[in-house]
């Protein structure tokens, strides 16, 4: 019956290990949400943090928008199951349930009737005069999670509560937990390393690792979808195959080169979100084959939408209902790497160490990462769109299309190059440039059109152009119109354009002055001038870090267009003063360089040069750092 | 940063820096402050009252050398009749100008944090109330103090037994061994003085009567502690392979009479074992213990326990073993038992003796997991008065080796026990000692930890 | 023939313990039949007496201090171990369960506080005990006191015992809402049986062994009466009265002995549970 928020929740040991970075998560009520992650990598760090058993260094916490930093683990209303189950040993199971009850002195009467009820739904009634020692671990199990149930949370913690379970009764209880939670309509917060837990279990997932969180999302798209790696590797058994490889590009037809010797050849169309920068066979990337995306039939060998391999089989494993074959794609030792493969087979596979075997492999269900980054390069919404693109005259030619440069850009070389669009900077509807919608794609509230730029020559490199925008689908497959760009977020390489957006940061203090009739007023001091602090403000850092606040040296954090300008008129307690030192005009936008004290900022706003501003930060258009700990507390 | 936000507080936060407990009072934590301020009061009272005057006594020579305490006690000529002798006049009773002096500074170190501590909380609850927190109330103040503040209020009475009973004695001691405090400067009827390391130099010296017997009391210590430790532990050890050996009957019952032995209360084993080797007389044939006696009438000669230092040291280390043994046997059973029997197993397999396995692996598991207790066990020998005191008492003397009270047998400990109660009262040299002990213990114990502690991060066991 | 080999050594084997525990034990044996024996003075020539007698039982109780002697030592173990107990086990859970800032400097402290000779204070103690109980510093709650009040000092074991205890238990209750208080009366102490029993035992017997305390105390008091049973026992055995208390000696200790022996033997699976933690937690 509770909502939860952390906001930018970090962990931090003796100033220096960081175990938990920039937490940030929205839980929605009776959720059942699971961290997952190897150990160390700060999951049960986090859920301790919820419960109250570990401080938060930084950031905020709220169970249903109250803030619980600074509360004691019994005044959060949460319960929380351990590993070790945590049972008292001296104290029998009713005693155990009951010990929360007795010490929130709740009568007698009452007590008794929750713990029978609890023993009810957990089936553990007749054991309730027993001391835990005399129990089994799924017993004991039991009677930690009626201990937590009696108390009526409003959230229930688990920290990898049937690691101690052997294999057959840890499905049992996996279902039960989910039971339970369908039963209580809690929100759940369960901690585990065991991924089939978390995929079966959870309504979302959090994967982490070394105190980062990778990815937040549904088990289908992070199985579908993940962000790296580490989170495609993780998630699925048996694990993902990875090959390290290259991707060349000829006309429309793609070449991925394995670099243990096989190859498999794709359309040009059917990858198009792969940036093309990728396909020229420089960059060492990774592909991931899932063991389900396998075969070894051969109607599936020969149809097209797989690609075809062979493999050397070197180890066979039976698991009785199924068989899994480890084998080497590198047949024919043309390459000094291995590329072993590991393919689901029928329990009654007769295939033996050292056969040749033909390995089928569903080109669709390919997944796609940098090497270096490790990041999915293939994602569901494509980070930038990068087009061969020439400038003339200031104009910007792709192929045939053409846009007007803005201001800022009439001074480019004229020339071939290539330019990095990313798809929230593709404007539909406006400007000059054709292109036919080829298919759009709804992304929870955003929508992803791919773009065909209309009219190509010869020298265009025929890449998709892909669009994100935001709210419902209005436009349809197929239909042609017209679009633009917004200059201010691209990047050029060749001519050292880089987008113009980026966060501004501003060292400044937190102090108060007296003000009149002995009420203090608060304010942020920026290089020396004073910005009024407002109420809801204040409030936040009061809670998150109490009167250290007037002792920390703080950034301020904003985005360009998050905050405003006007002309300069007096100096205000609302507002800084800043002078203009450069500005640029995109044309759809134009931005100014400011002089604040001794640090440039950028803001959204069009002026000109040696102009005096004030600028206004609005209540939600900042965040404030706490720069000892590097870390945002509003 | 703490004194900037005094510095910036209002009126209440400054003046809260003369008078404790003001910011609290003014911002809501009533009690709180009451009790800071009543602390403050009787902190004035007790320096204005008491510990002002002792400080100064303390101080005067502290540096310089000279008397400690402003007036000796002298005869006055006015007679009394009732006691039949002149009128004495008390003066200052040196030592407690030094006992009342260390506790006075421990009370104005005590009262620096407090102080410290209020007005931190001071300038803090300025600012709480400025940015509208809700400050704690003394309701709450008691909830926390069994809760979060638990350890304070768990900790308070036997850090005060602490303190009073050991810290405050223990450095009025130490003080004491720069003083000439001895039987010829007996308080209260006479001030002793500051004589700076003049005792240390006396007893460190090679070439005084009293730096030879030192040095010859502390190499019979450490040697008697190296003996009695390595003694013991080893017999224990032995002892408790022995007995937990496969194929050995009754091995609770041998445990039991082994057992019983460490129960006995040691003064009275000790003196009864001291007494069956008493010599009698000292001559052949003069009776005795029953061991002396035994031994007469067997091999027709007469045991000098108590009468030559050697032997009564062979027997002190003898009798140290009939009390030692049978407690490190204790402990090395329960640690045996702990091993993992797969270690022995393997070597088992591997064809090692049953020799060989206990030098392989007893040896340096006991070693590995004992390491601790070894430390523990030779500064407790260091200090073992008991033995000592209880067997020989310390005897037999020899007027030319040893002076000052030390006699052949004679411990550092005993021979401190002896100097603070013996006829001369030498207290000076009693806190030399002690603190020459601790130098000893703490020398030893910081270099054997840390030799252990690299050992044991090396994993060099298994 | 490799069984006949093994039964030859454990034989071997058996005799030596044997020979040992004849050994060790004979010093009890010869204490206990000396409180038997008939004729007087310090030394017999024979191991067993002569003529068997109570006598020396009856001397001890009809014509010395003796009972008064057992009942000083009996309140003031009993009372000294209640404190013992208590700061022991309080300090040893502060160590072992909550953070402060204190802490480790405090742990320091009172390690280097431990090396200095427990006795050396004592001087100063005895002033400090004349300044606080003027008229009665030679008395029973002085030596409570000196029993007593260091207690603190010897945390280690107890804590090395706390540390054993899951600190999840601490956790879960916290969750269930209880103060560190509660957890520490309910959660840790029902479960710290072993060491409590291991602490009041220690502390129990310390006052029944000890005589370089109460000797220093008690020192040039003419009262006798005011004695425990250590120094008092001790002067029967001095050069100028050995003759005249010898058996009675003998027989006091065994009154001594015996039940202190018992409890021992009584508690001992607690205690050496006590000892083993302790040394091999480092």
């Amino acid at each position: 019956m509770a909502n939860l928020s952390l906001k930018h929740i970090y962990k931090i040991y003796d100033d220096e290990v960081k175990a938990v970075n920039d937490f940030c998560m929205d839980i929605k009520d009776k959720e059942f949400i699971v961290f997952v992650g190897p150990s160390g990598c700060g999951k049960s760090t986090t859920l301790r943090m919820i419960a109250g058993l570990e401080e938060i260094t930084a950031g905020e916490l709220r169970i249903d928008d109250v803030i619980v930093n600074d509360l004691e683990p019994k005044d959060r209303n949460i319960a929380m199951v351990f590993q070790n189950y945590a049972l008292y040993p001296h104290m029998s199971v009713y005693e155990n349930m009951a010990f929360a009850l007795k010490t929130a002195k709740v009568p007698k009467n009452i007590i008794e009737e929750k713990v029978k009820e609890a023993a009810e739904i957990l089936g553990i009634t007749q054991y309730l005069e027993r001391k835990p020692k005399a129990l089994s671990g799924g017993q004991r199990q039991r009677v930690a999670l009626g201990r937590a149930i009696v108390r009526n949370p409003k959230v229930f913690l688990l920290d990898e509560p049937l690691s101690n379970l052997d294999a057959k009764l840890r499905a049992a209880m996996r279902a039960e937990i989910s039971k339970l939670h369908e039963k209580l309509q809690t929100t759940f917060i369960y901690v585990t390393h065991d991924q089939v837990e978390a995929m079966t279990m959870g309504t979302r997932i959090v994967v982490m690792k070394d105190g980062f969180v990778q990815q937040i999302d549904t088990p289908k798209n992070l199985f579908k979808y993940p962000v790296n790696i580490f989170v495609a590797g993780f998630i699925g058994t048996p694990q993902m195959n990875f090959f390290d490889a290259k991707i060349t590009k000829k006309d429309s037809l793609v070449r991925f080169e394995l670099e243990c010797g096989a190859n498999i050849s794709e359309e040009y169309a059917e990858i198009d979100k792969i940036p093309i920068g990728y396909m020229d066979g420089q960059i060492p990337v990774v592909v991931g084959i899932r063991p389900d995306d396998v075969k070894l039939d051969d109607v599936a060998y020969n149809e097209q939408e797989w690609g075809k391999a062979d493999a050397r089989v070197t180890l066979v494993e039976s698991l009785g209902g199924e068989t899994l074959i480890y084998a080497d794609m590198n047949v024919k030792n043309t390459s000094d790497k291995h590329g072993i493969v590991v393919v689901k087979a029928g329990a009654d596979s007769e295939i033996k160490k050292d056969d040749i075997i033909k390995v089928a492999i569903k080109k669709s269900n390919l997944y796609f990462f940098d090497k270096e980054t490790q990041l999915n390069i293939k994602p569901r919404i494509p980070k930038e769109n990068i087009l061969d693109c020439v400038i003339k005259n200031g104009r910007l030619y792709f192929g045939k299309q053409e846009l007007k440069l803005p201001p800022v850009f009439e001074n480019l070389k004229s020339g071939e190059c290539k330019i990095a669009v990313p798809p929230e900077a593709v404007v539909l509807g406006e400007g000059r440039a054709k292109a036919k919608i080829s298919s759009a794609e709804v992304i929870e509230d955003k929508v992803l059109y791919r773009l065909e730029i209309l009219n190509n020559d010869e020298n265009f490199n025929g890449a998709p152009l892909f669009a994100l925008e935001l709210g419902k689908q209005c436009f349809d497959e197929g239909e042609k119109i017209v679009f633009d760009i917004d200059f201010s977020k691209v990047s050029i390489k060749e001519q050292n354009i880089e987008p113009i957006e980026k966060t501004n940061v501003l060292k400044c203090t937190f102090v108060k002055k007296r003000g009149d009739k002995k009420k203090y007023k608060f304010y942020f001091d920026i290089e020396n001038q004073l910005l009024k602090a407002d109420e809801a403000i204040c409030e936040k850092l009061f809670a998150s870090k109490g009167t250290q606040i007037f002792d920390i040296p703080l950034e301020m954090v904003f985005m360009p267009d998050s905050i405003e300008a006007e002309k300069y008129v007096s100096d205000g307690l609302d507002s800084i003063a800043g002078k203009v030192t450069d500005v640029f005009d995109y044309g759809m936008k134009c931005f100014a360089k400011v002089r604040v004290g001794s640090s440039d900022i950028i803001i959204m706003h069009k002026c000109e040069i040696g102009e005096k501003l004030s600028i206004r930060f609005n209540e939600k258009g900042f965040n404030v750092k706490d720069k000892t700990k590097d870390i945002i507390i509003v | 940063m703490k004194i900037k936000k005094v510095i910036k507080g209002d009126a209440i936060t400054k003046l809260s820096c003369i008078i404790m407990g003001l910011g609290h009072i003014f911002r809501g934590q009533k009690v709180r402050g009451i009790i800071y301020f009543l602390f403050e009061v009787f902190f004035g009272i007790y320096i204005a009252v008491f510990g002002g005057r002792y400080l100064a006594m303390f101080f005067q020579n502290f540096f310089t050398g000279g008397n400690v305490g402003f007036t000796q006690t002298y005869i006055s000529s006015e007679w009394n009749a009732e006691l039949g002798e002149y009128t004495k006049v008390p003066g200052d009773n040196s030592f407690h100008v030094v006992l009342y002096g260390i506790l006075t500074l421990f009370v104005i170190f005590f009262f620096a944090v407090v102080w410290w501590r209020s007005i931190k909380e001071s300038a803090e609850l300025e600012e709480m109330k400025i940015i509208g927190k809700r400050v704690n109330l003394f309701r709450d103040d008691v909830r926390n103090y069994l809760d979060g503040q638990f350890h304070t209020t768990l900790l308070s009475l036997p850090m005060l037994g602490l303190f009073l009973f050991t810290v405050v004695p223990l450095v009025t001691m130490i003080m004491i061994a720069f003083t000439n405090y001895d039987a010829n400067h007996e308080v209260p009827e006479r001030l002793f003085q500051w004589v700076g390391f003049q005792n240390f130099t006396d007893m460190l010296s090679g070439n005084s009567s009293l730096g030879k017997t030192f040095w010859r009391v502390l190499a019979w210590t450490l040697g008697w502690a190296v003996l009695a430790t390595f003694t013991n532990y080893f017999g224990g050890m032995l002892l408790a392979v022995f007995i937990n050996k496969k194929g050995i009957r009754f091995k609770r019952g041998y445990r039991t009479l082994f057992v019983a032995t460490i129960a006995v209360p040691q003064f009275v084993s000790l003196m009864i074992i001291s007494k069956m080797l008493d010599t009698g007389g000292g001559m052949l044939g003069s009776g005795g213990g029953i061991i002396t006696q035994f031994v007469e009438r067997i091999f027709n000669y007469h045991m000098q326990f108590g009468l030559d230092i050697t032997t009564t040291r062979i027997w002190i280390i003898i009798a140290n073993m009939w009390i030692g043994i049978p407690y490190s046997m204790l402990l090395c059973s329960g640690i045996l038992m702990n091993i993992p029997s797969d270690l022995y197993e393997s070597a088992r397999i591997d064809g090692a003796s049953p020799a060989r396995q206990f030098r392989k692996i007893t040896l340096p598991y006991m070693l590995f997991v004992t390491g601790p207790y070894l430390i523990t066990q030779f500064i407790g020998n260091i200090n073992n008065f008991n033995i000592i005191f209880l067997l020989s008492g310390g005897g037999p003397g020899d007027n030319i080796k040893y002076t000052n009270g030390a006699k052949g047998t004679d411990l550092l400990i005993t021979w401190l026990y002896k100097l603070s109660l013996g006829a001369d009262r030498n207290y000076k040299l009693a806190s030399v000692i002690g603190i020459l002990v601790f130098v000893i213990s703490a020398v030893f114990s910081l270099v054997v930890y840390n030799k252990s502690s690299a050992v044991q991060g090396e994993g060099n066991f298994q | 023939m490799k069984k006949s080999k093994l039964q030859k050594k454990s034989i071997a084997g058996q005799l030596i313990l044997t020979a040992l525990a004849i050994l060790w034990i004979i010093p009890l044996i010869y204490l206990v039949i000396q409180s038997f024996r008939g004729e007087p003075g310090a030394w017999s020539p024979t191991f067993f007496p002569q003529e068997w007698t109570l006598d020396n039982y009856k001397r001890l109780f009809l014509e010395t201090n003796f009972p008064s002697w057992y009942l000083n030592t009996f309140i003031i173990a009993l009372v000294s171990c209640l404190i013992t107990t208590v700061f022991v086990l309080a300090v040893s859970y502060v160590f072992s369960r909550m953070k402060f800032r204190a802490r480790k400097p405090l742990m320091n402290v009172m390690l280097i506080l431990g090396m200095f000779p427990g006795f050396m204070s004592m001087s100063a103690v005895y002033f400090l005990l004349k300044i606080l109980l003027p008229n009665n510093y030679q008395s029973m709650a002085s030596l409570i006191i000196v029993y007593s009040a260091g207690a603190a000092l010897s945390y280690y074991i107890a804590k090395g015992f706390f540390d054993t205890v899951p600190k999840s238990l601490d956790e879960a209750a916290r969750i269930d809402g209880a103060s560190r208080a509660r957890i520490f009366w309910k959660i840790i102490l029902p479960l710290s049986k072993s060491i409590i029993i291991y602490t009041i035992l220690i502390s129990f017997i310390a006052p029944w062994c000890d005589f370089i305390f109460v000797s220093f105390i008690m020192s040039g008091v003419p009262d006798t009466s005011k004695y425990t049973v250590a120094l008092g026992m001790y002067r029967w055995l001095e050069r100028e009265s050995i003759q005249q208390y010898f058996t009675t000696f003998c027989a006091a200790a065994v009154i001594v002995a015996t039940p202190i022996t018992l409890l021992f033997m009584w508690l001992q699976k607690y205690y050496v549970e006590g000892i083993t933690g302790g040394a091999v937690k480092g």
